[in-house]
């Protein structure tokens, strides 16, 4: 049953981001599994688009915050204005309140505003004047970034990469999907026509059935080796963190469920891999000398894992 | 071929640059051993193919270029005509090759043309260099030609004049520097990691620096000597010499070349001739004089020439004092594998039958040869008439010198031994007869010796003398492992260390009896395993009498009988060890006439006649059993390598009985072995439903896809339950039967 509401969240994303299939297929993976996206891209892709897809079909309610250099982390969290008339400070909640946030552009602003939206997304809280304030459920950040190498941005630390459970590439469409899209939007956009397909608490019932997917132990075990020779790779200065490994356990299941399967495969270990992991490790540089890609990493350390096709021995 | 960089082709450059210096030591030395000019042209056939599969040119092009190459040089070495007067060289060409394309068919090699001959190499040269191209650029793996490259340089340089002293060195640095490279290509390949000149750097200073340290310390460092000296007589041996021949490994037989002893002894059993008579004895053909440390040559020239005789005359040849008394006895000879030499017996009379005009007695070596005018002929049959030798003990007992012959000089050959021969022969020889004085006892001492000190009978594995070694001496102290020749020639030796004459004879043994004709005559079978060497000992004043050395043989000729005086104690004492001998013979061993006699039905029908009895039979089906088990062996090879195609249906009757827990899994992982013997292999990162897909794919069904769908459920979902195995069992029977087809 709720294979069939997923697969209609995954339908409607691609409506409207034509030929999109995986990024609609890892956003929400990132959603059930409660983490948070990195998105890497240029822009005009269309990421907005795809998030406000995404957040309308479950219903939530949507907030983007566009970071510039001068954003202060006020202006993420929501600030205490005085109010004369009621004789006290008043809390006006800031973007970060949403239950689906685009963070554009986030390599763009000041470390100190970058944790605080980075806070957030690990505690589920944010503290204003002293008072803790606890974030909207489900909370799903998507962050996008300009990619490294442009000028004018504060490269995000590793450990805050760490926070977010996929990073993802969104890419231009093919030639044939992008005269789609020019068709699609010609005269009104497919993102007024979308419908709500959860409600919010069903998306964290969901969330909860996520975690009662099953994972094998050799599944487990095919997670810790890919994980495991991220550490010992030659083009790797660091590689991925226990946490990655859970990360990775986690999306699987959410991948699982959203193929409608109560369990895990290899398959699901194998295709998001290389979301998971590759913005958690750190090439030496003679790798990012050569131009090696993190993401090629990752590809060849799981192309060269035996996939476990029988029962761990006794 | 793709490749990537600059950097990668500069690498490639360079890999096959150095093949292409490995492939060169295999051309460089056939100018020395073939006598072959015109090298360049195949170096440079051999370069410009590499750079051709370097350069990773079509085929088609690459492969006119170079049946071009081919034609303009053959062209140039061997047709005087111009390149382009097709006309008068094209014909003579094709015709060459086709002449000999007959002639190789009917493996008459010699025969084949120059032309021929090179175009065959080059077209192995063009073989070899497609090899190194797929060994570079396809596997990566270069170690097979590496081997051999050594093995060839190796072999050549023992074998041949070459001398492959830089070049084993040139082999080495180059071998291991392409080796080394190939591997970080390997690496680099497998981890799938792009390649750098910083990575390159890191490898091959390394590499570099060792196999140049490894190189100079192998260089610089003692070498200690080989073991072996010079093992091309040996191994030219193996591969199939003659006998007591060509310095080799004797096929068992007679021969005429023994100036080379030594190699194994290799059994036949064809029959030489048969011999009706009933005084059977060590047939004689003839006896050699000098030996030379490594075998046995004539002391003077054979010219063929000698005095002459014809059927009926007396032979002009007394080797020991005949007794008038004796009735002369008969010997039939019915010859099956006819020589132009003819066998004979001990003090032969006359030759009663005999297909030729007249006879030769060669007084060099003791050789009768059968001549119709001037042409030797091959006898069928013949027949003597000779007297059973009878040696008087008593004369031969109280022989301790020369006598009247030691003023002749006419015995000097017999006592002739080498320079080289070392002192520690002459030790041992004093040693062995220091406690007997007449030299009938010296004799008999020296025959007893070898029964008695751990000498074996062996046929095979018999080493030939290096350089500086002595046959006698290498016996005696190093091998005491040997057939006749070795025995035979030792005694010989050691006789004339001691200064009594004595020389080396070749013949036959008295073979096997087959039958008996009518008059109480019984026909003997000698066959190739009966030619043997024996030993003759010069007794003043009765003449040459045979002794045998060889452990495991009795010579019944040596009849020792004293005619004349001392019948008291004397023969008791003589025959005893005599008869001791024969019995303490070794067991019997398959070429040996004298022991057959004795029969095996006399003595234990115990436990030991079982044994014996499977020995014979083994010894006897040695070549059926051989074959039989190499049969078996390669019809289980077969049925091994052929498992795929019956394999199936055996699991499909064991899997349609059982009744397991774990049935289903069980058969699927049998069905995964099977697809990966059937050819469709998983690869280790392959997920099992990917390897689904492809094979459902592959096949045009959706079974694997079901099986592994349920699979897949019991592996990752952990359900205890099996399913319902009627169903799948059906998918998986189609599936399995499929790979049969």
């Amino acid at each position: 049953m709720y294979h069939a509401k997923l697969e209609t969240i995954l339908h409607n994303i691609e409506n409207v981001m034509i030929g999109k299939r995986t990024v609609a297929e890892l956003s929400v993976v990132a959603l059930l599994a409660q983490g948070h996206i990195l998105l890497e891209d240029v822009p005009g892709v269309g990421k907005t688009m795809m998030v406000r897809a995404l957040a309308k079909s479950v219903g939530a309610n949507f907030t983007r915050i566009q970071f510039t250099p001068d954003l202060l982390p006020s202006d993420v969290m929501g600030v205490s204005i005085y109010n004369p008339k009621e004789m006290e400070f008043q809390f006006r909640p800031g973007p970060i309140m949403g239950n689906i946030v685009l963070a554009d552009e986030i390599n763009r602003t000041s470390p100190k505003t970058q944790s605080a939206l980075l806070e957030g997304m690990e505690e589920g809280s944010v503290t204003v004047d002293g008072v803790t304030r606890s974030l909207e459920k489900p909370f799903f950040v998507m962050a996008t970034q300009n990619p490294i190498e442009y000028e004018g941005t504060y490269p995000l630390p590793e450990a805050q990469l760490d926070r977010f459970l996929l990073r993802m590439k969104m890419g231009y469409p093919s030639a044939q999907e992008e005269m789609e899209v020019l068709n699609r939007i010609q005269f009104s956009s497919p993102i007024d026509e979308l419908q709500p397909v959860i409600s919010l608490p069903e998306l964290q019932q969901l969330q909860k059935e996520v975690k009662e997917v099953l994972v094998d132990d050799t599944i487990k075990s095919y997670i810790v080796e890919i994980a495991g020779k991220t550490r010992s790779h030659a083009n790797v200065y660091l590689g991925v963190s226990p946490r990655g490994s859970i990360a990775l356990m986690k999306a699987s299941q959410a991948y699982a469920m959203l193929h409608g399967r109560d369990y895990v495969l290899p398959d699901d270990v194998q295709f998001l891999a290389s979301y998971i992991f590759s913005h958690r490790i750190i090439l030496n540089s003679e790798a990012r000398y050569e131009g090696i890609k993190a993401e090629e990493v990752i590809e060849r350390i799981v192309a060269r894992t035996r996939v476990p096709v029988q029962r761990l021995a006794k | 071929m793709i490749r990537s960089s600059g950097f990668s082709k500069l690498i490639f450059f360079v890999l096959y640059f150095l093949s292409f210096m490995l492939l060169w030591e295999w051309v460089r030395p056939i100018d020395q051993i073939t006598n072959t000019g015109f090298l360049h042209f195949f170096v440079m056939f051999a370069g410009l193919s590499l750079l051709l599969y370097y350069f990773g040119l079509d085929w088609r092009i690459s492969g006119l270029f170079k049946i071009g190459f081919i034609i303009a040089v053959l062209q140039q070495l061997y047709f005087e005509a111009a390149f382009l007067q097709f006309g008068s060289w094209i014909p003579d060409f094709i015709a060459s090759i086709g002449r000999s394309l007959a002639l190789t068919i009917q493996q008459d090699w010699n025969a084949v043309s120059d032309v021929y001959r090179s175009l065959l190499f080059f077209i192995l040269l063009w073989l070899t260099t497609y090899l190194i191209h797929y060994w570079i650029s396809v596997r990566k793996q270069l170690f097979l030609f590496y081997l051999f490259t050594v093995i060839y340089v190796a072999l050549l340089d023992t074998f041949s004049p070459y001398s492959a002293e830089f070049s084993i060195v040139r082999i080495i640095l180059i071998g291991f520097l392409l080796m080394g490279m190939l591997t970080l290509q390997r690496i680099l390949d497998q981890e799938q990691l792009k390649q750098s000149a910083n990575q390159y750097q890191k490898w091959i200073v390394p590499l570099v620096v060792m196999i140049a340290f490894s190189s100079v310390a192998a260089y610089a460092a003692p070498k200690s000597e080989p073991i072996w000296d010079d093992p091309v007589p040996f191994i030219t041996g193996i591969a199939g010499g003659n006998g007591t021949g060509t310095g080799g490994v004797n096929r068992l037989g007679y021969g005429v070349d023994d100036s080379q002893l030594g190699g194994s002894f290799v059994g036949d059993d064809t029959t030489v001739f048969t011999v009706v008579t009933n005084a059977p004895q060590y047939w004689r053909i003839e006896m050699k004089d000098r030996y030379t440390g490594k075998g046995w040559e004539s002391s003077s020239a054979i010219t063929g020439e000698g005095p002459g005789f014809t059927i009926g005359e007396e032979v002009p040849l007394e080797l020991s004092v005949v007794n008038e008394e004796e009735e002369p006895v008969t010997a039939t000879f019915d010859i099956q594998l006819p020589y132009n030499h003819v066998v004979y017996p001990y003090n032969p009379l006359q030759l009663e039958e005999g297909d030729a005009e007249r006879f030769v007695l060669d007084p060099v070596n003791e050789k009768i040869t059968s001549f119709n005018g001037p042409e030797r002929v091959e006898l069928d049959t013949y027949e003597w008439t000779f007297e059973e030798p009878r040696y008087s003990l008593t004369a031969l007992r109280e022989t301790t010198e020369l006598g009247e012959f030691s003023e002749t000089g006419e015995l000097d050959q017999y006592l002739q031994l080498p320079q080289e021969l070392p002192d520690r022969v002459y030790d041992l020889a004093e040693e062995i007869t220091e406690n007997e004085d007449n030299w009938y006892g010296k004799a008999k001492a020296i025959e007893r010796y070898f029964s008695q000190n751990d000498f074996t009978y062996d046929q095979e594995n018999i080493p030939v003398p290096g350089e500086g070694e002595d046959y006698v001496d290498q016996f005696l102290f190093d091998t005491k492992r040997g057939y006749c020749d070795n025995f035979s020639t030792s005694m010989t030796v050691l006789l004339r260390a001691v200064d009594i004459p004595a020389r080396w004879v070749k013949g036959y043994t008295d073979g096997e009896m087959i039958g008996q004709v009518e008059g109480g005559l019984n026909e003997y079978e000698v066959t190739n395993n009966n030619a043997h060497s024996w030993v003759e000992v010069f007794f003043p004043s009765v003449g040459w009498v045979p002794f045998e050395p060889t452990i495991g043989y009795s010579s019944n000729v040596s009849l020792d009988y004293d005619i004349e005086t001392n019948r008291d104690t004397e023969p008791v004492e003589e025959t005893e060890p005599e008869e001791q001998e024969d019995t303490s013979t070794p067991v019997p061993l398959e070429d040996e006439g004298p022991t057959d006699e004795t029969g095996m039905e006399g003595q234990g029908v115990s436990a030991t006649t079982f044994w014996e009895n499977v020995r014979a039979f083994i010894t006897e089906n040695r070549m059926a059993l051989i074959f039989s088990t190499l049969l078996v062996a390669a019809l289980m090879t077969l049925i091994y390598r052929m498992r795929f195609r019956w394999l199936p249906r055996v699991l499909i009757l064991y899997y349609s009985f059982k009744k397991d827990d774990d049935i289903f899994v069980k058969a699927y992982m049998s069905l995964l072995k099977q697809l990966d013997r059937y050819g469709l292999k998983r690869e280790e990162n392959q997920t099992l439903r990917d390897y689904a897909k492809k094979i459902d794919a592959f096949f045009g069904t959706n079974e694997m896809g079901k099986l592994t769908a349920q699979y897949e459920r019991i592996l990752y979902r952990q359900e205890k339950q099996e399913p319902n195995w009627r169903d799948m069992r059906e998918l998986w029977e189609n599936l399995i039967k499929r790979t049969t087809g």
